[in-house]
């Protein structure tokens, strides 16, 4: 690396050496694999076995369902759905990929390394200076594999470093990436951003996204288990404390006025019953946030009802009309709540920023309807309540393994 | 309303005091509802407000007056409009004064700081430099403060120099000089004058014999909290150093100008006859008892121009009493603990800024 005496860094994981600039130039030269090459498939899923056997990560459901989804068998599943779109085309990966992992969901930036990894990239994954006591546990499994003789040739594809926030190591960085992926928001991929890619390298980026719950009032009352509904919305919702891109913020019925109340009156207070496993996590300040979102979002529409309760469950309703996107949120349980007749109504809602649907009692193929016929910006994913934090390899619209891969098309 | 700001400022006990201060914010909690829309719309999104108590009385967040235009009088009534010093996030508080809320918090202010510093004007002296009542965008809280703590002084001496803050020894002399024997008013912001005042004087080993003097500081205990300096450290410190006896703290905001709460002799906030105080529990927002944490609301029969008569603050207190302290003063008495934390970020945003 030029100037790299501009350029310093935390090596939190390395096996290339001590020296920041010359691992990350040892990266810069290992050469691109074909996806799921033998070796990277089966470190990836010895790192999942790991997981599954270490107590202390077995505390944390997002580390048990990283490890599920991240297991042998899942891999070949994996690897089966990748597939070159023309007849003889070669995928391999691309080359140097550079992650900038969020602040706050541990996870992620497990996914979107081994994803990688197993595209056939090299990886620097750059953590946020504030992780928690599950990054380092995952570290400590992922040096001590590294260190395993049998995976010495993932030695320099991995590389994990830390640094306080600076556009000169972001520069120095991106200067040598193939493939930037950047999580974080809005305000994360517009730094990032401000530093150049080689012109064959590119971004794949994760912007500011929110979500939101649609379900039928009809079914909902009908439902054997509404329990069971709301316990996998409160998932949803709670887990992150609803910050999450994938949180739903928004609740519409389908259905009649009539209908609509009352199942969103049952909803609610299932909602609240399941909720109070989430109660000590609330801090005093999310209650003076969603107070804060409660009155302000009274003052900036008509026709709006709150109600609060005791504050763990915080319920606004809105006429539909009223409502637009929610880009900004408190956290910490606000649901604003509202209602339309029929799905084709929700279509004006449906704009580019919306991630997931936590979607109950409207078929697959009435969502499918909607996506092909009506003017639709946005949904990336559809799911069942309980499944809007469940991490797939296909994530806002995008295939990431094809993502992380380049097709060479062979036509002779 | 008239009444109570009429009233000797700490002169009414509860059973005097709640019947007025109901009926005084519940005519404020009408007018507002009536004059100012989206107040309406707060208060009809709960269901509208009956208030036959004062815990009746709907409260709004502070922090609304950051994000929304809150004002019951219109434009041309407007003769003054207060903005608040930006905290984090840079949004300030706009606060619109008609010509009668302005004159009816200025005559409140001086009600109850003659009950502490008297009715004569002191000769003032100032822990800060001449040039933060100039410099309107960087320290807009802090020379607002000191102009409006001015009118209760003369002879205004600034003790610190512009250039680095320090104390400048040969003004404090010559103020000395020129009002030797007098009782003086010292007023300064609470951090000031820690860092500025008490530990710059022992830095140089000088002492003052301030004996005569009130010293009346405020703006909040955060960054001597972070140094573990409390109220008695402070106050046994100033004792120590200057000599002051007498020191008050006040605790205040734009959002109610007017109704400050000052600490007594015994070391509690008092609420003034024309405002008053619950602690509530984050959450339900439910009025908790003496001795129990919560947020603090604050309500005041001064705001008649912006529906800022019953405000949830973001600091965190505990009632100590009401009617019953030793200082001889009615009303309730708290202290303050100070803001409440603010959540580490979650979810997924915020790589960069953060990190």
């Amino acid at each position: 690396m030029a100037e790299a005496d501009l350029v310093s860094f935390e090596l939190v994981v390395s096996r290339v050496g001590d020296d920041p600039a010359a691992a990350v130039d040892a990266l810069s030269r290992a050469p691109a694999w074909p996806p799921f090459r033998a070796e990277a498939a089966a470190f990836v899923a010895a790192l999942s076995a790991d997981i599954m056997r270490s107590p202390q990560a077995r505390q944390h459901p997002e580390m048990i369902a990283f490890a599920y989804r991240m297991r042998r068998q899942a891999l070949l599943e994996l690897q089966a759905s990748l597939q070159p779109s023309g007849t003889g085309g070669v995928l391999r990966g691309r080359g140097l990929a550079l992650h900038f992992a969020p602040a706050n969901v541990d996870t992620i930036f497990l996914y979107s390394l081994m994803l990688s990894l197993l595209a056939g990239n090299a990886n620097v994954v750059r953590l946020s200076s504030r992780t928690g006591e599950q990054v380092s546990l995952v570290l400590d499994l992922l040096a001590a594999r590294l260190d395993d003789p049998a995976y010495a040739a993932l030695r320099d594809r991995v590389l994990i470093v830390r640094y306080e926030h600076s556009d000169a190591v972001t520069a120095r960085l991106s200067a040598l990436a193939d493939l930037r992926v950047v999580w974080g928001g809005d305000n994360a991929v517009a730094a990032i951003r401000r530093a150049p890619l080689r012109p064959l390298a590119r971004d794949v980026v994760f912007p500011d996204r929110w979500s939101m719950a649609v379900l039928d009032a009809h079914s909902f009352l009908a439902a054997n288990d509404p329990g069971d509904i709301a316990r996998g919305f409160v998932n949803d919702a709670y887990w992150f404390g609803q910050m999450a891109c994938s949180s739903p913020r928004l609740v519409v019925w389908l259905g009649d006025d009539r209908q609509a109340e009352a199942a969103a009156d049952r909803f609610y207070a299932l909602v609240h019953e399941h909720a109070e496993r989430f109660r000590a996590e609330l801090q005093q300040i999310d209650y003076v946030n969603k107070r804060v979102f409660e009155d302000g979002t009274a003052a900036d529409h008509a026709g709006v009802r709150v109600s609060a309760g005791d504050g763990l469950v915080s319920r606004i309703d809105l006429p539909f009309d009223e409502l637009g996107e929610p880009e900004s949120h408190c956290g910490g349980g606000a649901f604003v709540n509202s209602r339309v007749e029929r799905l084709e109504d929700l279509a004006p809602l449906l704009a580019r920023k919306l991630q997931t649907v936590v979607s109950f009692g409207v078929p697959g193929d009435a969502w499918r309807r909607l996506l092909s016929e009506q003017p639709v910006g946005g949904v990336d994913r559809i799911v069942a309540p309980g499944a809007a934090l469940d991490f797939n390899a296909v994530w806002d619209g995008m295939n990431l393994l094809r993502e992380f891969t380049r097709e060479t098309t062979v036509a002779v | 309303m008239t009444a109570l700001t009429e009233v000797p400022v700490y002169g009414l006990s509860r059973d005097e005091k709640r019947p007025l201060l109901v009926e005084a914010l519940a005519a404020l909690t009408r007018r507002h509802a009536e004059r100012c829309a989206p107040y309406r719309k707060i208060l009809d999104a709960r269901g509208g407000a009956e208030v036959k108590s004062l815990e009746d009385v709907p409260f709004i967040p502070a922090r609304l007056f950051k994000t929304h235009d809150l004002s019951s009088v219109s434009a041309e009534e407007t003769v003054k409009l207060l903005t608040s010093s930006g905290t984090t996030g840079g949004q300030v508080s706009r606060i619109a004064l008609d010509k009668a809320t302005a004159s009816e918090q200025t005559r409140a202010l001086v009600r109850i700081m003659q009950n502490f510093i008297g009715k004569d004007r002191l000769p003032m002296l100032i822990v800060d430099h001449p040039g933060v009542i100039q410099n309107r965008d960087a320290f807009s809280a802090r020379g607002a403060g000191i102009r409006g703590m001015s009118t209760f002084g003369r002879d205004h001496t600034y003790l610190l120099r512009d250039a680095d803050m320090s104390l400048d020894l040969a003004v404090l002399d010559a103020f000395l000089e020129r009002n030797a024997g007098r009782p003086v008013l010292v007023f300064g912001f609470t951090f000031m004058v820690w860092e500025y005042l008490v530990q710059a004087l022992r830095r140089t080993g000088r002492r003052l014999d301030l004996g005569q003097a009130v010293l009346v500081h405020s703006g909040g205990w955060k960054k001597l909290v972070d140094r573990r300096v409390d109220n008695a450290t402070f106050k046994a410190a100033v004792k120590e150093v200057c000599g002051i006896p007498r020191v008050h703290d006040f605790y205040g905001m734009v959002e109610q100008v007017g109704s400050v709460f000052v600490e007594c002799e015994e070391g509690c906030l008092h609420a003034p006859a024309h405002a008053d105080v619950i602690v509530r529990e984050p959450g339900s927002w439910a009025p908790l008892p003496v001795g129990e944490t919560g947020v603090i609301q604050v309500l005041s029969v001064l705001p008649g121009s912006y529906p800022g008569h019953s405000i949830l603050t973001e600091d965190l207190g505990v009632l100590l009493g009401e009617d019953d302290c030793g200082c001889g003063r009615k009303g309730r008495r708290f202290r303050v603990f100070g803001r409440i934390a603010q959540a580490e970020a979650r979810g997924c945003s915020d790589t960069h800024a953060a990190a």
